[in-house]
């Protein structure tokens, strides 16, 4: 997806191990920081509930799993979906198709 | 329009034991448990999460997680310390938000509303937060942070350890909709059956399940559930000049043997009761219902409640009740291990003397005395005949 932030499938330590698989997953956000998202940072993993239906407002990942590639877009009021700072744009993609999931949450295990 | 709330659940990562590792920088690394040793049937208070890869958890008796780990190192715990740690935490914590509400001794919620870093730098407070527990009294904490006290718990269980967990704003719900039914406090394992039972394994499908079938089910408390599901809870953050009131209070007692001696037992009951009325009554609170538990040696546990037609603080109407559901729930004479007994349905106040019951009246003024010589002496300073111990028969 270029250069900018990416996000990478991790499996998470401690608890939220336990959570991750079937219907959860997170993805590492690295690279370069997204300020104008949630406050994101490089580091932080993202909890993506793969369960839920994307509502206005959301924020959902985008992306061929299979090659590893994935993005956050974000859904507007009118159910279109914009692309979040340092993100490719999602026009132009399958996207329904494409949606791995909603973004529920974020973890930041902090380092001793 | 309000903003929306902010809330925290902050919890000390394996806290009696991170103390200890405090005190004892040696114990760092290895799997240890704070706790009774098994020789006197203890069971397991704390246990690190070294012990905890092993399958020690706790409230497991001694015996079964050394059997577990072996190489298990036990401390038998350090008393006051873990007082002296907590205050420490906490008023630290106090120097981030005024609206403080400590839950138990390792765990609080902290209320960041209004306080203009909601949500975006709600995390870099949290962060710095745990950052300055972690540099100043060498602990650590996992914090969740969500709308509410309700996912804010979740979230915090979520992260541990050294963890950190924000639910995005609005998306509570979605962020329990895949979660397993235990993971909601206040779904115990019998409720989980009842859930199962009618085919839910996920809080999401609580969450969308027909209000009716969870009232059939659940009574009053479905309503409840799915709006718990749903990651709604509405409950505020007290701070400690509006202290919250105990759901519930109770006791109960482990016995160095086995016993299948009914008058033991019923000794040992009063006591506990006598405990726990004394505190409801320190609390200047009433009781509704009495709930007593009996566990087997096999571990298996019964318990049976009894709702009084008006809320009491009496010793003697608690006590009859009390003896009552001991009585039915040791009809096979078990070999009983432990007994307990919880005061709940609390509610401000305290009993006037009945004008129609002489005898209650007096009962009432005598327990009010010894409550006062208790006060000053200690709760043993006043036992009942009745309670003093006698020697049980137990098992060989």
């Amino acid at each position: 997806m270029g250069l900018g932030p990416s996000l990478s499938r991790v499996k998470p330590s401690g608890k939220a191990s336990q959570f991750s698989g079937k219907h959860t997953f997170f993805l590492a956000l690295s690279g370069q920081p997204v300020p104008d998202v949630e406050g994101f940072a490089a580091g932080d993993l993202l909890a993506v509930s793969k369960k839920v239906d994307a509502e206005a407002g959301d924020l959902v990942v985008w992306g061929t799993p299979s090659d590893g590639n994935f993005a956050l877009a974000r859904v507007t009021d009118d159910y279109t979906f914009v692309a979040v700072a340092g993100f490719p744009s999602p026009s132009g993609q399958v996207f329904g198709e494409s949606i791995q999931g909603v973004v529920v949450g974020r973890l930041r295990h902090l380092e001793s | 329009m309000n903003p929306p709330r902010c809330i925290l659940h902050v919890d000390l990562d394996a806290f009696f034991v991170s103390v200890e590792r405090v005190l004892n920088p040696k114990l760092c690394g290895l799997p240890v448990v704070v706790g009774g040793s098994p020789q006197s049937r203890g069971v397991v208070a704390a246990a690190s999460y070294e012990a905890r890869a092993f399958g020690v958890r706790s409230a497991m008796p001694m015996g079964q997680a050394h059997r577990l780990c072996p190489d298990l190192v036990r401390i038998s715990g350090t008393p006051g310390m873990y007082g002296r740690a907590s205050k420490a935490v906490f008023s630290l914590l106090k120097s981030y938000t005024p609206v403080i509400e400590k839950v138990s001794i390792d765990e609080a919620y902290l209320d960041f509303t209004g306080m203009g870093f909601c949500f975006d730098s709600a995390v870099d407070q949290a962060e710095k937060m745990r950052i300055e527990v972690k540099n100043r009294l060498r602990l650590d904490i996992t914090v969740g942070i969500s709308q509410n006290r309700l996912v804010s718990k979740v979230a915090s269980a979520f992260a541990k350890p050294q963890g950190l967990f924000d639910v995005q704003v609005g998306r509570e719900a979605r962020f329990l909709a895949p979660l397993p039914l235990r993971a909601l406090p206040g779904i115990g394992p019998v409720t989980a059956k009842s859930l199962e039972d009618l085919g839910f394994s996920y809080l999401g499908q609580v969450a969308q399940a027909d209000a009716a079938v969870l009232l059939r089910a659940f009574g009053s408390q479905g309503a409840i559930l799915k709006k718990h599901a749903e990651g709604m809870d509405a409950t505020p953050v007290r701070s400690s000049g509006q202290p919250r009131q105990s759901s519930s209070l109770g006791h109960d007692e482990t016995f160095l043997k086995d016993t299948r001696d009914l008058s033991y037992l019923e000794k040992r009951l009063q006591n506990l009761l006598a405990r726990a009325s004394y505190r409801l009554r320190k609390k200047q609170l009433l009781a509704k219902t009495v709930t007593v538990k009996v566990r087997k040696a096999d571990f298996t546990s019964k318990t049976q409640a009894f709702t009084l037609p008006q809320p009491t603080d009496y010793d003697v109407e608690l006590l009859e009740q009390a003896l009552r559901i001991l009585r039915s729930l040791t009809v096979d004479r078990p070999l009983v291990r432990l007994v307990g007994v919880r005061l709940s349905g609390l509610t401000s106040g305290v009993r006037q003397g009945d004008l129609f019951d002489a005898e209650a009246t007096r009962g009432r003024k005598l327990y009010s005395v010894a409550d006062q010589v208790r006060k000053k002496y200690g709760f043993r300073s006043v036992v009942e005949g009745s309670r003093l111990r006698s020697n049980p028969s137990f098992e060989e």
